[in-house]
């Protein structure tokens, strides 16, 4: 173990974070900005000025200079921070963090939303002052909550300086515990091959659904037309595609970490059954648009279904269960 | 036969309406029972909850397996025999129900719904003819009809084979199938498209 390296590789990572930070948190100030003034009718000097013409490009490309960034650390851990035999250097086994844990999930998530937004900016021009104004809160959101820069990965830190005290102290009853304990977590969760697929279709999925919640408001309030619900269940179908996808790849992982646990009906599954059942609703609603009044129901059912999916991810964090992160 | 259609539709609304109304619940409960004791998912009452939640679910589960196994047969059973068909499945799966226990009388239902389902999946590929779909199209049709098939056999694993060692190899078959269904139906019109063939003296393509 080389916890000297592991340290000196995360405090580069806080170091070319907090630079990172302060430049993305002013992009996304600034695709906000950009969103009000298009709102409000200003919008189109503003887009012809070059500068606003290649915001989304620079903003698209330091948020995924701060994903590599993540990936060199997470490599670093690879490298620094292996579970070893204790007394031995003898490698047990190595870790290989995915890029969507702990703080970096809400990162990923505007990352992708970001790929989406480049996309609808190329394609929907019209649609522009929305996805920037989502995609600068989104960003500001993800650094202000959930900074993956400036404290990375606190719990997996934690774990990893338990296991060096514990080498440290030299008691061999306690390293081993502490190493039981460890490679399980390791085993079953970090370089778990679901850890790698689950949640990355999700938060593509998630990201998806925002760009169909944008675009469901505007026929809400009877307002937009068929660009708008075209728009909607363009994205609404890539999304529920993924959702769907990624749902049933955890079901064979709860049987393998959860084994005997109870997790049918926990808080997080319950709303994640919700929010599907939601999502399907909209796209059935979608098929009937035509019909009277069925536009508005299925922008209703589009903006419902979002809500569900804000709850369903708020609730990991608030209500204890088996998929709780308390 | 469209009111058929429209009540199957409106009950599988409904009861999926009241599998979304029950989650809802069952999250508003956990959330209430974790403000008195944060650790009640360890206790007890967390068992007494899951035997509840069980209770109320298994109708909403029954009837939509009831009206999954209803709404199969209507692509190829001819129509003025439907009502007849269906009602006779209703009553034999009832009967079952009442001399065999429920659990047979679901298996009966969805051993059935998948044999059903598999024939509209043949008919898909060889008689396309001797199908109703409202949507039109080969992608579309085969599309759906891999997605009620996945979805039937998913329902058939966790339902009948959960303690087997079966199990999850049928699971990721009704997954694959689910996947395939689901992408090819929602985008039948892009692959109908790129599939479609063009005239050699580059006229319109044939529509898929």
């Amino acid at each position: 173990m080389d916890f000297a390296d592991y340290l000196a590789a995360r405090d580069s990572l806080a170091g070319a974070g907090a630079v990172l930070t302060w430049l993305l948190g002013a992009l996304g100030a600034v695709l906000i900005a950009a969103g009000i003034l298009e709102f409000a009718g200003r919008g189109e000097r503003l887009v012809r000025m070059l500068p606003a013409r290649i915001l989304p490009a620079v903003t698209l490309a330091v948020q995924a200079a701060g994903f590599l960034l993540l990936a060199w650390f997470h490599l670093e851990v690879r490298r620094t921070v292996p579970l070893t035999m204790p007394g031995t250097d003898q490698v047990l086994a190595r870790y290989a963090l995915p890029l969507w844990i702990e703080g970096e999930k809400l990162y990923f998530w505007a990352l992708w939303f970001g790929v989406f937004a480049l996309i609808v900016h190329r394609r929907q021009p019209a649609f522009r002052p929305a996805v920037d104004l989502a995609w600068g809160v989104l960003l500001l959101l993800a650094l202000a909550l959930t900074n993956p820069f400036t404290d990375p990965l606190p719990r997996f830190h934690q774990e990893v300086v338990m296991y060096r005290d514990a080498l440290l102290a030299g008691n061999p009853m306690e390293q081993v515990q502490v190493l039981e304990m460890l490679y399980g977590r390791l085993a079953g969760f970090y370089n778990s091959a679901y850890m790698w697929i689950h949640p990355p279709l999700l938060f593509v999925a998630y990201a998806a659904l925002l760009v169909s919640f944008l675009a469901s408001i505007p026929p809400l309030l009877g307002r937009g037309g068929s660009l708008h619900s075209g728009l909607a269940y363009g994205y609404a179908r890539l999304g529920y595609l993924l959702l769907t996808v990624g749902l049933l790849i955890g079901y064979p992982w709860t049987r393998e970490a959860w084994k005997d646990q109870p997790w049918w009906w926990d808080p997080k599954i319950n709303m994640t059954l919700v929010m599907w059942v939601l999502y399907t609703a909209f796209l059935h609603a979608h098929l009937y648009r035509h019909r009277p009044g069925m536009a508005r129901l299925a922008a209703g059912l589009g903006v419902v279904s979002f809500l569900a999916l804000i709850f369903t991810y708020v609730t990991t964090y608030v209500i204890p269960g088996v998929h709780s992160y308390q | 036969m469209g009111g058929y259609d429209f009540f199957l539709i409106r009950a599988t609304i409904g009861l999926l309406a009241g599998l979304g109304v029950l989650s809802l619940y069952g999250t508003a409960y956990s959330f209430l029972a974790s403000q008195a004791d944060r650790h009640w998912h360890m206790t007890p009452a967390y068992s007494q909850y899951l035997d509840r939640m069980d209770g109320m679910a298994f109708p909403l589960v029954v009837g939509l397996l009831v009206a999954m196994t209803l709404c199969i047969p209507k692509r190829i059973i001819p129509r003025d025999v439907l009502l007849r068909f269906s009602a006779a499945i209703v009553v034999l799966a009832a009967g079952l129900g009442a001399v065999r226990g429920a659990g047979t009388a679901l298996a009966f239902l969805m051993a059935l719904s998948m044999i059903l389902q598999v024939a509209v999946v043949a008919a898909v590929l060889f008689r396309p003819d001797t199908l109703r779909f409202e949507r039109h199209g080969l992608v579309a049709q085969l599309g759906s009809a891999l997605l009620h098939l996945g979805f039937v056999v998913f329902v058939f694993d966790l339902v009948i084979l959960y303690e087997s060692r079966w199990h999850i190899g049928v699971f990721w078959l009704a997954t694959l199938l689910m996947v395939v269904g689901t992408a090819l139906s929602f985008y039948a019109p892009e692959i109908g498209a790129r599939t479609a063939r063009k005239p050699p003296d580059g006229g319109c393509p044939d529509r898929a």
